[in-house]
C-alpha cells in the first residue's frame, strides 16, 4: 500500500494525463480513434522537443524564455539553408540554437544577470534577428527538398508519424543522460545547492552553460520539424510557447527551484498540455474561446494539489525555506 | 590603493542610479539627435505610452522585493479593461466595480497560494495569466469590445492646461503614493526585510501573509489602472492585444531601477527611470525610422548593458 502511495505521489503527472483521456472518452467517443491519437501525438511531438530541452534549465533552478524565438530561427534557417545545400540545412539551424544557449549560459553564469531577465532579452534579440531576416513576413522558398519536408511530414504505416519516433528517442535518451551521465547527475546537483555542487568538485558554470545549450536544441529540433510540417517560416512562429513548455514541464512535476523533476515528468506534461487542446476542440458544451481558462483553471488544481502533497509529506523544510507560513 | 577606492565608489555609484544615468544620456543624445524631439507633441506621446508601463513596473518592484514575480500582469489589464468595457456598452456601474474587485481578488489570490501554500510565484501567475486573459477572451467572444463615451474619451485625451496629458498626473501621483508607502512608511520597511530574509522577518513578528498578498494585490489594482489607459485612450478593449508582452517591460524596468530580483529593496526611482528609458528607446527609433526588429535588438542589448552593471558587486564576491 505505501509502495502505491509513494508512487502515485512522485507520478502525480501520470494520474494527471489518465483523468484527461478519462475526460477526453467520455466528451468524445472519437478521441481514443487511432486518426486521433495519431493527430495528438504529433502535434505534442512538436511543443514536447521544448519541454524536454526546458527540463535541463529548469533542473538547474533556471529558465529559459529564449526558446520562443530560437524555434522561429531554426525553421527559417533550415528553409533558407535547404535551398543551397541539404546537409546544412539541417546543421545550420542545431548550430545557431547551440550558439543561442551558450549566450544565454554566459550571460547568466559569467555576468550573473538574473536567468529570467538574460533569457528574456536574447528571445527580443533572435526575435529581432528572425524579422529582420524574413523583412517581417512569411518566408517561403520555392521548391522544399524531399528530406527537409520528410522531417515532419514522414509518417510510417499511416499510424506513426516519424516526429512522434523522433521525440520518443529524444526523451529516452534526456532520460539516460539524466539518470547515468555525469553531466545529468550534475544538474540535479547544482539545481539542488549551487554551493554542495561547488565544493563536491561540480562545475557550475560549465553545467549550467552545457543545460542550456542542450535546451536550446532541442528547441531547434522541434522548430525545424515544426516549419517542415508547415511549409513556410513565419517571423511569429513559436509565440507563446516560452509558456507552454514552463506549463508542460510544472504539470510533470518539476520544482522551478531547482533540483526536482523527471524527463518523463515534462513528456507527460506536454501529452496532457495538448490533450486538453485537442479535447477542446472536439467538444461542443463549451466555446472555444474559453480555452485558456481550463488551461490556467486546471494548472492551479494541479498545482494547489502538488503543493497540499508536499507540506503534508515534510513539507516543513520547504516552508522554512520560503518563510511561508 | 586610494585609486581603487574612488573607482570603487564610483562602481557603486553607477549600480545604484544606473536607470537614472540611462535615462539621461538617452534624453541628451535623443535632443541632439532626434528631429523635432523637444516639442510638445512628444512629450503627451511619451507619457501617454509611458504611465502604463511604468504603473505596472511599480508593482512589479514591490513584488520583486518580495523575492516573487508577477507575470500574469498583462492578462490582469486585458481582464479588467475588457469587463469595465462591457460595464460601460450596457451602462452598468456593477460590471466596472467588478472588473476592479476581480482582478484585485486574483492578485490575493496568488499571494496567498506564494505565502500561504509554498508555491512559487511564477507557477502561480503562469496560471493565473491563463485563466485571466482566457475570461477577457471568454466573456468578449474573442472579439474587440467598442464603446461610446466621449467624455470618457475626452477625459483621456484631452491634455490638460493645453499641454500636458492626463497620463502625466496620474503617473506623478502612483509613483508618489508608491515612493511614500516604500520609504516613509512602516509597510514599506516591512517588504524589504520580508525580501532580504522570509524567516528573519517572520521570526521578528511580520504579518508575513499580509506583506505579500498586499504586493500581489496592489500590482493587480495598477494593472487595471494600466488596462484602463490602454483602453480609455482608444475607447475599445482587445481582449488579445491589451497587455500583451506587458511583463516583459515591467520586469524589465523593475530589474534595470535596480530592485534585487531575489528580494530586496524595492527601488522606485529606478523603476521609474527604468520605464522611462524602455519608453524612451521605442520612441526613439521610432522618429528615427528604425525598423521594429531593430528596436527590438537595441532594447535587449540595453536591458543587458543595465543588468551588466548591477551583477558587478555580485561577481567580485
Amino acid at each position: 500500500m505505501n509502495k502505491v502511495k509513494t508512487f502515485f505521489s512522485s507520478n502525480i503527472a501520470l494520474v494527471g494525463l489518465i483523468i484527461v483521456l478519462i475526460i477526453g472518452v467520455c466528451v468524445q467517443r472519437t478521441f481514443i480513434s487511432p486518426e486521433n491519437l495519431t493527430n495528438l501525438l504529433r502535434s505534442s511531438s512538436l511543443m514536447g522537443f521544448i519541454g524536454i530541452g526546458m527540463t535541463f534549465v529548469v533542473l538547474c533552478g533556471s529558465i529559459d524564455l529564449s526558446v520562443a524565438s530560437a524555434f522561429a530561427l531554426s525553421g527559417y534557417l533550415m528553409l533558407y539553408m535547404a535551398q543551397y545545400n541539404i546537409i546544412l540545412a539541417f546543421i545550420i539551424p542545431l548550430l545557431a540554437g547551440a550558439v543561442i544557449g551558450f549566450i544565454n549560459g554566459v550571460l547568466i553564469e559569467k555576468l550573473s544577470i538574473p536567468a529570467f531577465i538574460a533569457t528574456l532579452a536574447t528571445q527580443m534579440f533572435v526575435r529581432g534577428l528572425v524579422q529582420m531576416f524574413c523583412n517581417e513576413v512569411t518566408y517561403k522558398i520555392d521548391v522544399i527538398p524531399v528530406p527537409v519536408l520528410a522531417l515532419g511530414r514522414l509518417t510510417f504505416g499511416n499510424l506513426i508519424p516519424l516526429p512522434l519516433l523522433l521525440f520518443v528517442a529524444a526523451t529516452l535518451i534526456v532520460a539516460f543522460v539524466l539518470k547515468r551521465r555525469f553531466i545529468g547527475r550534475s544538474m540535479y546537483i547544482v539545481g539542488g545547492n549551487r554551493e554542495a555542487a561547488n565544493m563536491m568538485g561540480v562545475s557550475v558554470p560549465k553545467t549550467m552553460i552545457t543545460a542550456h545549450i542542450l535546451c536550446s536544441v532541442l528547441t531547434c529540433i522541434g522548430g525545424m520539424i515544426y516549419t517542415s510540417r508547415v511549409g513556410v517560416a513565419s517571423p511569429l512562429a513559436g509565440t507563446g510557447y516560452e509558456m507552454y513548455a514552463i506549463a508542460a514541464v510544472v504539470l510533470g512535476g518539476a520544482k522551478l527551484t531547482g533540483g526536482v523533476g523527471k524527463v518523463s515528468g515534462s513528456f507527460i506534461g506536454t501529452l496532457i498540455m495538448s490533450s486538453f487542446s485537442n479535447i477542446f476542440s472536439m467538444q461542443n458544451i463549451l466555446d472555444a474561446v474559453w480555452s485558456d481558462v481550463v488551461v490556467g483553471a486546471v494548472l492551479l488544481i494541479v498545482i494547489m494539489v502538488q503543493a497540499a502533497v508536499t507540506l503534508r509529506s515534510g513539507g516543513k523544510k520547504n516552508k522554512a525555506q520560503t518563510g511561508a507560513v | 590603493m586610494t585609486e581603487k577606492r574612488s573607482f570603487h565608489l564610483d562602481l557603486v555609484f553607477l549600480k545604484k542610479h544606473i536607470a537614472l544615468i540611462l535615462f539621461l544620456v538617452l534624453l541628451v543624445v535623443n535632443i541632439f539627435a532626434t528631429n523635432n524631439f523637444l516639442s510638445w507633441i512628444t512629450f503627451n506621446n511619451f507619457f501617454k505610452q509611458v504611465t502604463r508601463i511604468c504603473l505596472v513596473s511599480l508593482g512589479m518592484s514591490l513584488v520583486i522585493a518580495t523575492g516573487g514575480i508577477d507575470i500574469s500582469v498583462g492578462s490582469a489589464m486585458a481582464l479588467g479593461a475588457v469587463l469595465a468595457a462591457l460595464g460601460i456598452v450596457h451602462q452598468s456601474p456593477l460590471l466596472i466595480v467588478l472588473s476592479i474587485v476581480l482582478v484585485v481578488a486574483f492578485g490575493c489570490l496568488a499571494g496567498v497560494a506564494v505565502s500561504k501554500l509554498a508555491i512559487l510565484p511564477m507557477v502561480v501567475t503562469l496560471a493565473l495569466r491563463y485563466a485571466m486573459r482566457g475570461m477577457a477572451k471568454g466573456i468578449s467572444g474573442a472579439a474587440n469590445v467598442t464603446y461610446t463615451a466621449p467624455r470618457l474619451t475626452a477625459f483621456f485625451t484631452k491634455p490638460v492646461f493645453g499641454h500636458i496629458p492626463v497620463h502625466f498626473f496620474i503617473l506623478i501621483a502612483a509613483v508618489a503614493i508608491v515612493y511614500i508607502i516604500v520609504n516613509k512608511m512602516k509597510l514599506g520597511s516591512r517588504i524589504e526585510a520580508y525580501g532580504n530574509n522570509p524567516v528573519a522577518a517572520r521570526n521578528c513578528g511580520i504579518n508575513t501573509v499580509k506583506i505579500v498578498v498586499f504586493c500581489y494585490a496592489i500590482t493587480a489594482a495598477l494593472s487595471w489602472a494600466a488596462g484602463m489607459l490602454e483602453a480609455g485612450v482608444v475607447s475599445s478593449a482587445h481582449p488579445s492585444t491589451i497587455g500583451t508582452d506587458m511583463e516583459i517591460d515591467a520586469i524589465a524596468a523593475a530589474l534595470i531601477g535596480g530592485t534585487p530580483i531575489d528580494g530586496g529593496y524595492p527601488n522606485i526611482v529606478g523603476t521609474t527611470c527604468g520605464a522611462f528609458v524602455l519608453q524612451l528607446i521605442t520612441m526613439m527609433c521610432n522618429m528615427n525610422n528604425v525598423s521594429y526588429p531593430v528596436t527590438l535588438m537595441l532594447k535587449a542589448c540595453i536591458i543587458l548593458a543595465a543588468l551588466y552593471f548591477h551583477g558587478i558587486g555580485k561577481r567580485s564576491r
